[in-house]
């Protein structure tokens, strides 16, 4: 009988069902439960009415969302910073990992990953400051671009709208390439030693040991980071924006979270706002799936 | 152990792209602990690198002075340490089950 099977299961396991409790309960109350609020993207909300006593008004939200020029320009913005976060962030904690792990002297190994984890442990609010210092017209970029002899004039980084996106991806490259190769050194750890000595033997070189051993034993480990980017890339925030941006840059510095918040919760309109949230969550899913996918075919490896 | 040209060669820039690591990332704070430590009329005529051109504690005595930092560095302080702990907590139950 199933159910006797079942029964039976839960009996042996009931330590872990008693411990695992609380969380699921946790999970349902602060995960799910708010959920319920999506229903007010298709209400003509306002604040202070019981939830089914107000005005429904199915997609009219989600109709004017798509009909606003304002927000082709937001997902533009959106998706140009994460696809140029992805395609230069992603690789980058990969190398370095592998260049870390290539380092021999002990000290000199640990003192580089420390210093690296640094900026992360530090807030957006001092990273956009330190950047807008660093990119001054008289500060150290534009001083050291001057002396190479590459520009004749300091470039004013923060008044061209060409130059932001750039600043964000690399801003935040610079703050995170450290931390995030914890992950790929840790997966780096759990490769078997003797697989190194066995490739010595044969007398491989160094590289061809990182790109025979090395790499195929982060693979699942990289193709796990890669699927969840993929899922976070309509996740963008919008700390960076917020704080890096001038009025020279709002049309490139405008993000899907920045116009939610904006158009939405400060404008008090909370529909509005909602049917936003609720596009993100959409979209992040159909990525998050569709990469999932993909790489089942493509590599073997996935996470759902 | 014998190492070959090519490996010897790799180290040289592998050890340099990594100080050129930690310039790249120091040298930002240390640009703000000297512009901190200068004196704030001297700082905007520019130019400070990592040393501080007239040495002042005046910018940290007035942050100290401001009636709400105490508050703020308490709620900061606070806000972590809660934070960490139920957040490590959490993660370390729910993550129990996936192996």
């Amino acid at each position: 009988m199933k159910f006797a099977q079942l029964l039976k299961m839960i009996r042996k396991q009931k330590y872990l069902i008693l411990m695992i409790f609380p969380f699921v309960v946790w999970l349902i109350i602060f995960r799910y439960i708010p959920l319920w609020g999506w229903i007010t993207a298709f209400q003509n909300y306002k604040p202070g009415i019981p939830i089914f006593q107000q005005q429904w008004v199915g997609l009219k939200y989600f109709k004017e969302m798509f009909s606003d020029p304002e927000f082709y320009l937001v997902m533009r913005n959106t998706l140009a910073m994460s696809i140029l976060g992805l395609i230069f962030g992603f690789p980058l904690p990969i190398i370095l990992a592998i260049l870390i792990n290539e380092i021999r002297h002990n000290t000199f190994k640990r003192t580089v990953q420390t210093i690296s984890y640094l900026p992360h442990f530090v807030s957006w609010v001092i990273v956009a400051s330190i950047v807008h210092a660093m990119l001054a017209p008289d500060g150290v970029v534009n001083y050291a671009l001057l002396k190479l002899g590459l520009i004749k004039q300091p470039i004013l980084f923060f008044g061209e709208p060409k130059y932001f996106w750039w600043i964000v991806v690399f801003s935040d490259i610079w703050k995170e390439v450290g931390w995030n190769t914890i992950i790929f050194l840790a997966a780096m750890t759990a490769i078997n030693p003797e697989l190194y000595e066995a490739a010595e033997v044969d007398g491989a070189s160094r590289f061809r040991k990182i790109w025979h051993i090395t790499l195929p034993g982060i693979m699942p480990t990289v193709i796990m980071i890669l699927i969840l980017s993929i899922g976070n890339i309509i996740n963008i925030g919008f700390e960076r924006q917020f704080l890096l941006r001038t009025s020279a840059v709002r049309n490139v510095s405008d993000v899907i979270d920045l116009y939610a918040l904006d158009y939405g919760i400060r404008a008090g309109r909370f529909s509005f706002g909602t049917a936003a949230g609720i596009f993100k969550s959409v979209i992040s899913l159909i990525l998050l799936f569709s990469a999932n996918k993909v790489s089942k075919k493509v590599t073997g490896h996935k996470i759902i | 152990m014998k190492r070959s040209l090519g490996e010897k060669i790799f180290d040289v820039i592998n050890y340099s792209l990594m100080i050129l690591l930690v310039v790249i990332t120091l040298y930002p704070f240390l640009y703000v602990l000297a512009v901190s430590l200068n004196d704030p009329f001297d700082t905007i005529k520019g130019g400070i690198t990592i040393f501080p051109r007239i040495f002042t504690l005046d910018n940290y005595k007035e942050i100290f002075n401001y009636p709400s930092i105490g508050r703020a560095a308490l709620i900061s302080t606070l806000r972590t340490v809660i934070g960490t702990i139920t957040g490590v907590f959490f993660h370390r139950y729910c993550s129990l089950r996936i192996k």
